[in-house]
């Protein structure tokens, strides 16, 4: 199977596109791998736990977080670095400061998504996309962060890594000329992005 | 008074749109000066792919220096953008400092990435009071700034040599944003951005 991850709500909106275009591809199976969508809560001190069981639990043989960013695109991000900085609180209210999730850790871990194989199956699909090289220093990068130590330290080599969806947008109606996408082409987004790794997989 | 040591700034030559470099034009305008006792030195980088890891390891193991701050354009940025993090990849869209490359490794078995090692919320916080538009970046992007940023952070790393070193983008120039679609910020005022963060280092090293 090929475990997906979308965030809760935040900073104020009702809805996350990232939980809702996981949910849209949930049970569905792509080349034989079926896709399994766990929620994750925008809890500073949960996150860690929960992307280590999802993955201990289900095994998967490949791993695609989503949370919601701001740009036009997809982003597909190359890397995520050992640190968070947030500039408004994690829903649980904690709002770290230049503050390493793994002191030992390394600086930095590349994504395990065959990103470029991805990329041009997105463009081929027509779904507006780019190779992002910073995930942030908040929740995205904190789960993208974990996940990728968590393998590196448990030596699992699947693919793995992290993207970025757009607001819907109902979730711009009030923010002058911000981006979005309808979920439709989110989730259309992540098929292909599933379906890609599927392939390379089998 | 005997010179407490060198702060080396570094800038880049010119290239492409930009006949002449914001970055090493900021420079420029602290060579020479002393800050606290410690000497300015300013080195400028030619844009060449092969030629910067040279440049950059020959100024350090010629200079010594206490704190390294490397400055390069940033042709979309507003603002002084104090870079967070150089990361262990060269990647172009057509070809740039002679080098035209996909998801190239700067060094081989290096790390995948080096934070700054300079007092960025102290920088930042002054060039705030100082009414300087900055912020933290956490992307020096993957082609020529962010390229010296690892070769500068890698050498350090590997020679253990502890020293506040980093990088730094500049705006474009007022003359370079004539369109009225690009952002821009005047010479002077990068480089008294420049000048705060060398204050800063200075007192902090004493």
């Amino acid at each position: 199977m090929i475990l997906l991850t979308g965030f809760e709500p935040f900073g104020g909106s009702e809805v996350n596109p990232s939980i809702l275009a996981c949910r849209e591809l949930e049970g569905k199976t792509y080349t034989g791998y079926r896709a399994v969508v766990e929620e994750i809560p925008l809890r500073y001190y949960e996150i860690k736990g929960l992307i280590e069981g999802h993955i201990e639990r289900h095994k998967p043989a490949a791993v695609v977080c989503t949370g919601q960013g701001g740009g036009g695109g997809l982003s597909v991000e190359r890397v995520a670095i050992n640190v968070a900085s947030a500039r408004m609180p994690y829903n649980c209210g904690y709002k770290p400061l230049d503050e390493p999730f793994n002191s030992d850790g390394p600086v930095a871990y590349w994504t395990k998504l065959p990103f470029r194989e991805v990329l041009e199956a997105l463009k081929e699909a027509g779904v507006p996309s780019r190779l992002s090289n910073s995930a942030g220093t908040f929740g995205c990068n904190q789960l993208f962060y974990h996940l990728m130590d968590y393998l590196a330290r448990e030596s699992v080599d699947v693919p793995a890594g992290f993207i970025h969806v757009p607001m819907l947008p109902e979730q711009v109606l009030e923010k002058r000329n911000a981006a979005s996408m309808s979920l439709d082409l989110i989730a259309r987004g992540l098929e292909v992005i599933v379906e890609s790794i599927s392939k390379q997989l089998s | 008074m005997p010179s407490k040591g060198t702060i080396l700034l570094t800038g880049y030559e010119a290239f492409g749109d930009f006949k002449v470099n914001p970055s090493i034009e900021a420079c420029m305008k602290l060579d020479g000066r002393t800050y606290n006792g410690f000497d300015i030195a300013v080195e400028k980088i030619t844009m060449k792919f092969d030629g910067v890891k040279g440049e950059i390891e020959g100024h350090l193991k010629e200079y010594r220096p206490v704190a390294v701050i490397c400055t390069g354009v940033s042709g979309a940025g507003s603002a002084i953008a104090v870079e967070r993090v150089a990361i262990n990849c060269f990647s172009t869209r057509g070809a740039i400092m002679g080098e035209e490359a996909q998801d190239k490794l700067i060094r081989e078995d290096g790390p995948a990435g080096y934070f700054t090692s300079l007092p960025y919320r102290k920088i930042l916080e002054d060039l705030k009071k100082a009414e300087i538009p900055a912020r933290l970046s956490n992307s020096a992007g993957t082609v020529g700034c962010n390229l010296i940023f690892y070769y500068l952070m890698d050498w350090l790393a590997r020679e253990r040599v502890d020293i506040p070193a980093g990088f730094i983008h500049v705006p474009r120039l007022p003359e370079q944003a004539l369109d009225g679609r690009s952002p821009s910020m005047t010479a002077e005022l990068s480089a008294r951005a420049l000048e705060i963060a060398v204050e800063i280092i200075s007192k902090e090293l004493g």
